[in-house]
């Protein structure tokens, strides 16, 4: 049986609720029920699934963005391209330019703008796209390097790579509500909150559910640890946006435990709840 | 002037209840920073006091396409490095999409009619708490699905610094955020003391490493904060193992407990547990003592 191509984007707002936790659940329940399935860890800062995932037969390509270097030595000293660049990346010292690679967007600007021609675009690599099985499960993971600043080129390869994958698509995005957060939300045909009943899961899932719903997204929420605070007032914000709660899920100290070792078994109760919101997930995505 | 700024690579490790706890019982004058700008919580836990009107920050531009001298021809759209610039079918003309653009200014080199202006990118808005004469909170919140936070923490940093200089303060505490990227870098940039929150898990172990290495790449001190300790011992000796190895001081181990998310629900802080005042009251003390305040 052919799966019909659809994305499932697990977000939060705040971290730590369940989002790979979520993800990685999904992925393999609906393997189980014989789904074709993609994992992807789209948290490129703090990519985990993989801990859960395990991916054998590995195979990576380098993500590279572009920055300027001095390509000939005819620097005129006119500042041209500094006075062009909005970042900061490049200074023009003396008949010099210093480059800053970490602040440059890889736009060619400063390339286009020397009237000496003295500047290229070169590549240079700032992290990395992963691919493997996880079982029947395709995993692909994307991952910036350390003490690199800008996330988002990661994505947009991570995104591009998995462009043609048919099936179903389990997206585990980063935690926040920055343009990483609403890269990975726009690939999604609908979009999974977890949540935590606590004045901070609250105060930020609003966030997150604001920027889903401007997305013009379809948005459901799970709350997670769902007896752990005030849940009535969580459940009150989500009727009042329309957003439907596919599951209540209560702190299961096993699952945690489990959770803690890498363990994606998370024993039998969780696993029903699982199952319930997965079932309510096929519903909404009509397969 | 001294600055400590509390992290943790994973979210969910506790930076914030423990920042919010340590603000409590602070025996000194401080400014709090609340650097998670996309995700901004510190400020629920902290006490109320006289909030400064929101104010407005700018980071970066914008191009704007005028669809009036707009013809179309699309050169704009072909030469955007990020894909920003769509054809409206509606119009003919040309738009760019303000979430997708990053301000580079490249398309102005193409349009040989000037269709094409920058405007300042309103990234997201700031204001300042005083609780009292001891306690005073910076915070912002980030416009939804806008990017340069880094530049947005480093503005709230050098607003604490400012008041810090104006008042008898000489304490900054910063709430960072989760990860590793530009608003991480810019909250603990040049702190005297970078403090890790970490829990028991192979995730946050994971991250903590990365985190480790960005901060030391910065040559920062760390120290370390294990939560929730007792949910797996295993994975709490395998992270005091690698705190040993790195030479980090581990400030103190904080248990599970289900009365957290309970206080936290009443807009209390851990501090209000017996047993959690103590350990706070040593991880304080041990802050202190590293930093020589």
């Amino acid at each position: 049986m052919e799966t019909p191509t659809k994305t499932i984007v697990v977000a939060s707002g705040k971290g730590g609720t369940g989002k790979t936790l979520m993800s990685v659940s999904l992925a393999g329940h609906f393997d189980s029920e014989n789904y074709k399935v993609h994992y992807i860890d789209a948290d490129v800062e703090e990519p985990n699934g993989r801990i859960f995932m395990k991916p054998e037969n590995l195979k990576s390509v380098p993500v590279m963005t572009q920055v300027p270097e001095m390509k000939k030595d005819s620097c005129s000293g006119c500042g041209k391209c500094q006075q062009f660049c909005a970042f900061n990346a490049i200074v023009a010292i003396g008949s010099k330019v210093m480059i800053f690679p970490e602040l440059c967007h890889g736009c060619p600007g400063c390339v286009a703008v020397c009237p000496e021609d003295a500047l290229r675009m070169v590549d240079r690599q700032i992290g990395v796209i992963t691919e493997g099985d996880s079982g029947n499960i395709n995993f692909i993971e994307g991952r910036l390097n350390e003490g690199e600043a800008m996330p988002t080129p990661v994505l947009t390869e991570l995104f591009k790579y998995i462009e043609d994958y048919p099936g179903i698509r389990i997206i585990d995005s980063p935690p926040g509500t920055s343009c990483s957060v609403m890269k990975s939300m726009e690939e999604g045909d609908i979009i999974v909150l977890m949540t935590e009943p606590t004045p901070f899961g609250l105060h930020d899932v609003k966030l997150a559910s604001e920027l889903a719903l401007k997305l013009g997204k379809p948005v459901y929420g799970i709350i997670n640890r769902s007896d752990l605070g005030n849940s009535d007032e969580m459940k009150k914000y989500f009727a009042s946006r329309n957003i439907p709660v596919l599951g209540e899920i209560p702190f299961m100290r096993d699952v945690a435990v489990a959770y803690s070792g890498g363990n994606k078994d998370m024993g039998n109760k969780f696993s029903e709840k699982i199952a319930e919101i997965a079932l309510k997930i096929r519903k909404e995505l009509k397969i | 002037m001294k600055q400590v700024t509390i992290v943790s690579g994973k979210g969910g490790t506790g930076k914030t209840s423990v920042t919010a706890s340590l603000a409590k019982h602070i025996d000194i004058p401080v400014v709090l920073v609340d650097a998670d700008v996309d995700a901004a919580n510190l400020g629920l836990l902290v006490e109320n006091g006289e909030e400064t009107e929101p104010e407005k920050f700018y980071s970066g531009y914008e191009a704007v396409i005028n669809q009036e001298k707009c013809i179309g021809c699309g050169a704009c759209a072909d030469a955007c490095p990020f894909d920003a610039i769509k054809f409206d079918d509606r119009t003919g003309k040309y738009n760019v999409n303000s979430y997708e653009c990053e301000g580079c200014r490249y398309c102005l080199l193409f349009c040989g009619l000037k269709a094409i202006t920058m405007h300042k990118n309103e990234a997201g808005t700031w204001l300042v708490r005083t609780v009292n004469s001891d306690k005073i909170l910076v915070k912002a919140e980030l416009g939804i699905a806008q990017d340069n936070s880094g530049k947005l923490v480093a503005h709230l940093r050098k607003k604490a610094a400012s008041i810090v200089e104006e008042s008898e303060k000489d304490f900054i505490l910063i709430d960072g955020p989760p990860g590793i990227g530009c608003p991480v870098h810019a909250a603990i940039g040049n702190v005297d003391l970078v403090v890790i929150t970490v829990e028991p898990s192979l995730s946050s172990l994971s991250d903590l490493e990365r985190l480790y290495k960005t901060a030391n790449g910065f040559k920062l001190r760390t120290a370390i904060i294990v939560n929730k300790y007792d949910l797996n011992t295993d994975i709490t000796d395998k992270i005091t193992k690698f705190a040993s190895e790195k030479g980090i001081e581990v400030l103190d181990y904080l248990p599970f407990n289900k009365k957290v998310p309970e206080l936290l629900s009443q807009n209390k802080t851990p501090y209000e547990i017996p047993e959690f005042a103590e350990k706070i009251d040593n991880i304080w003390s041990g802050i202190k003592r590293i930093i020589n305040l």
